[in-house]
C-alpha cells in the first residue's frame, strides 16, 4: 500500500516537474544585477571600467579662484 | 577583476563542468531554431530521466549490472566533462542509462536489508528536486556569485573528502566518521545531502542563463546532463542518510 501511494506521489510529482520546468523564472529572479555570469557575457560594466583608462587626452586646465566663482 | 574579492582570488569556479568558455558558442550568427531553449531542455532532461529509470530496471533485475554501470557511467560523466560540450549528445543518455543501472542494482541492495527504503529515497529526491524548482522559479532562491563558490567550494571539499577515503580503503582504514550512524555521520550525511540539493539551484539558473542568452542546441543535451549528475548524486547520498537512520 505504501509502495503504491509513494509511486503515485512520484508520478504526479514528474508531471508537475515538466510543467514547472518549462515556466519561466520570474522577473525577481531574471531581473537582478547579482545574478551569476555563466557564460562570461560583457555584463560586468564594472569590469571593463576598471581595465579602461580614463585619462583624457589635451592640455590641462588651471582652474582659477575668479572662474570657479563666475561659474 | 571581479568586483567581488573572493573571486578575484580563487578564480570564477573550480568545476571543470561550468569553467569552460562558452563566450565562442553565444555569438549571433546563430539562427533562431539552432538556440537552446528551456522546453529543449525540459525535454532532454525528461529523456535523460526516463533512460535512468530503463536501467535501474535492468540493474534491479541483474544486479551484477551495478559495478561496470557505476565505472562506465563515471567515465562518460569525465568524457562528457572534459572533452568538448558539443558532444554531450551522443554522450549523455548513455550516462544516464549505465548510472541507472548502477542505482538499481545499488538499491536492490539496500531494499534487501532496509525494505521501502527505494522509494523513500526516489520520493525524497523528486520531493527536494520540485520544491527547489519551485523556489527557483519564483524568485524565493537568488543564486548569486557568492552563493555558486560556497557551493563549489563544499562540493570540492565534499570531493576531496571522499577521494581521500577511497584511498585510505586501499590501506585498510578510513574517514570512520562519515560512514558512521552516530550522530556525526549522521549530520556529515545531511550536509552532503544539503550541498547536493543546492547544487540543483545552479543547474537551473544555468539552463535559465543559456537559454535566455541563446546558446546553441547542444547546450540543451549539456545542461540536462549537469542536472542528471546533481540527481544522481543527491538520490545516492539520500539512499546513504536513510540507510544510517535506519541501522541505529
Amino acid at each position: 500500500m505504501n509502495t503504491l501511494f509513494f509511486t503515485l506521489l512520484i508520478v504526479i510529482l514528474l508531471f508537475i516537474l515538466m510543467k514547472l520546468g518549462k515556466v519561466r523564472a520570474s522577473s525577481k529572479q531574471t531581473d537582478r544585477d547579482d545574478r551569476i555570469n555563466w557564460f562570461g557575457s560583457k555584463d560586468s560594466r564594472v569590469d571593463d571600467n576598471l581595465d579602461r583608462s580614463n585619462i583624457i587626452e589635451g592640455e590641462a586646465e588651471e582652474i582659477k579662484e575668479t572662474n570657479e566663482k563666475s561659474l | 577583476m571581479s568586483r567581488h574579492s573572493a573571486l578575484n582570488t580563487f578564480g570564477r569556479s573550480g568545476n571543470p563542468a561550468f569553467t569552460r568558455n562558452f563566450t565562442n558558442a553565444n555569438s549571433a550568427s546563430i539562427s533562431r531554431t539552432e538556440r537552446m531553449t528551456l522546453d529543449g531542455a525540459v525535454n532532454k532532461t525528461a529523456i535523460l530521466m526516463g533512460l535512468c529509470f530503463s536501467g535501474a530496471a535492468l540493474g534491479w533485475n541483474i544486479p551484477v549490472l551495478a559495478l561496470p554501470g557505476l565505472i562506465i557511467g563515471t567515465i562518460l560523466a569525465f568524457i562528457t566533462i572534459f572533452r568538448s560540450p558539443s558532444k554531450a549528445g551522443s554522450t549523455a543518455p548513455f550516462y544516464a542509462a549505465f548510472q541507472g543501472m548502477a542505482l538499481g542494482g545499488i538499491t536492490m541492495f539496500a531494499e534487501t536489508t532496509y525494505p521501502g527504503i527505494g522509494i523513500q529515497a526516489i520520493g525524497l529526491t523528486f520531493g527536494i528536486l520540485t520544491a527547489l524548482l519551485f523556489c527557483y522559479k519564483s524568485g524565493i532562491i537568488k543564486p548569486t556569485e557568492n552563493f555558486k563558490l560556497m557551493i563549489f567550494s563544499a562540493t570540492m571539499g565534499i570531493g576531496i573528502l571522499y577521494l581521500v577515503s577511497f584511498v585510505m580503503s586501499f590501506f585498510g582504514s578510513s574517514i570512520g566518521f562519515i560512514h558512521s550512524n552516530g550522530l556525526f555521520g549522521i549530520g556529515f550525511s545531511l550536509f552532503v545531502v544539503a550541498i547536493a540539493a543546492l547544487n540543483l539551484v545552479l543547474d537551473f539558473d544555468f539552463i535559465e542563463e543559456g537559454a535566455a542568452q541563446g546558446l546553441p542546441k547542444y547546450m540543451e543535451w549539456y545542461g540536462a546532463f549537469s542536472l542528471m549528475v546533481t540527481l544522481v548524486w543527491l538520490y545516492m547520498e539520500i539512499l546513504r542518510l536513510l540507510m544510517k537512520l535506519r541501522s541505529r
